[in-house]
């Protein structure tokens, strides 16, 4: 395999990933030795010290484990920590990282009353008497590992009194739900494309990487637009798995 | 270029008939392997067979408007589909050739996104300078508990997805 090489990254943390997502992808099974380190250093043409950081890093995450005189095998107890946003998760960001045994948080970046611009314009065009709202920017993280950045527009004249919150530690639903009404159904649009330059930092991703950039608009139990969300998820945290049906099959 | 298409997640739709349907795109394929292989450890779990029993398997490079898009890997126990590679043609519908020739149905999908590194002759053949790009994993039940494994590779600006929870 010809390894593509990343001078943003140190050499080790790319060998950890590639087995990371071997393991991820199945290659790499449970309690089966991965290639040796010499193995290792002949397919991806490093010395043998960076594949020597990477199998030790891994074995300190408790993802390999070693057996004298026989290899470097994975462990059984390993599992697939990305957190579902899929269509099977239906429990919210904070519940799935709850669920993976990780600790949830919030770090508020922003938090601004902003005019109704073009782009709110449009989304809320059927709406035409909010003319302002709150936009709070918030980093999630999951055991202090961000995860996404999350940036929520809801409308000013439904929710007022937002600003006495802190949303660094209270959920912007528990708020919502206290003020009028959370959002029960959402329509959700995901591309993936490279990360903006003013949300790299935040994530703690490198230049050009991709992420998955979705947007959400929540919608109250009488069809009432009171959300429109945009959400950056870094790819190596985040797992998208929808299960479909065919389309003659589908009920929403 | 009317990309990107719009991909729902909420239902099963193959490339070609979202194509068909929804815009004046223009798909085209060029098949890279088309071939009968054994199954190794990783394709016999996904597929629920023995190692080693022979598989069939589609590599196919597809083009929207004459842009290289998304590679497209599939495999299939052989034994349920002898005889495909001969019927398949460019301009067909796989899943429409399992429906009408073999009489498989779809019944259900499970589709994971998500961000790989690939390699230089994936980068040759999308003509695209990124070290990383997303894939689609996707293993199909069809009728007869006949199962379809596909690993799609495709350049980001190709799909837009959406989804209604609720």
């Amino acid at each position: 395999m010809n390894l593509l090489i990343d001078y943003n990254s140190p050499m080790y943390l790319q060998i950890k990933e590639i087995i990371l997502q071997k393991i991820n992808n199945g290659e790499y099974e449970k309690n089966r030795a991965i290639p040796s380190e010499r193995q290792l250093e002949k397919i991806y043409g490093v010395n043998r010290m960076t594949i020597k950081y990477a199998i030790n890093s891994l074995v300190d995450d408790g993802i390999l484990y070693r057996v004298q005189g026989k290899g470097t095998f994975i462990s059984p107890n390993v599992r697939d920590k990305r957190i579902d946003i899929g269509n099977n998760a239906d429990k919210g960001l904070t519940s799935e990282i709850t669920f993976l045994g990780k600790q949830p948080s919030s770090k508020v970046i922003r938090f601004d009353v902003i005019k109704r611009n073009a782009q709110l314009d449009l989304i809320f065009k059927n709406y035409p008497k909010f003319s302002k709202f709150y936009r709070l920017s918030r980093v999630r993280l999951a055991d202090k590992e961000p995860i996404c950045v999350q940036i929520a527009n809801i409308p000013f004249a439904l929710y007022k009194g937002a600003e006495r919150s802190n949303f660094n530690n209270s959920s912007l639903y528990d708020f919502m739900n206290k003020v009028y009404k959370t959002p029960v159904q959402f329509e959700e649009k995901m591309v993936v494309k490279d990360c903006p330059n003013n949300i790299e930092g935040y994530l703690n991703i490198s230049n050009n990487a991709l992420i998955y950039f979705c947007e959400y608009f929540g919608y109250t139990d009488e069809n009432e637009l009171v959300e429109y969300t945009q959400s950056y998820y870094r790819p190596d945290k985040i797992k998208f798995f929808f299960h479909l049906y065919k389309d003659n099959n589908y009920k929403n | 270029m009317t990309l990107p298409i719009v991909k729902n997640l909420n239902y099963f739709e193959s490339l070609f008939n979202i194509v068909k349907k929804d815009s004046n795109d223009v798909l085209t394929t060029i098949v890279i392997k088309n071939n009968v292989i054994e199954a190794n450890k990783k394709l016999a779990v996904i597929l629920k067979i023995p190692i080693a029993t022979e598989i069939y398997e589609l590599q196919r490079l597809r083009f929207i408007n004459n842009h290289p898009m998304t590679i497209e890997h599939l495999y299939i126990p052989w034994n349920y589909v002898k005889g495909i590679g001969l019927l398949y043609k460019e301009n067909l519908s796989f899943h429409d050739l399992l429906k009408h020739n073999f009489k498989f149905e779809i019944l259900n999908c499970n589709e994971e996104i998500i961000v790989n590194k690939i390699n230089h002759i994936q980068i040759e053949l999308l003509k695209t300078s990124r070290k990383e790009l997303p894939m689609i994993k996707c293993i199909n039940d069809y009728s007869d508990n006949m199962i379809e494994y596909s690993e799609n590779i495709f350049l980001p600006e190709l799909y837009r997805f959406q989804n209604i929870t609720g």
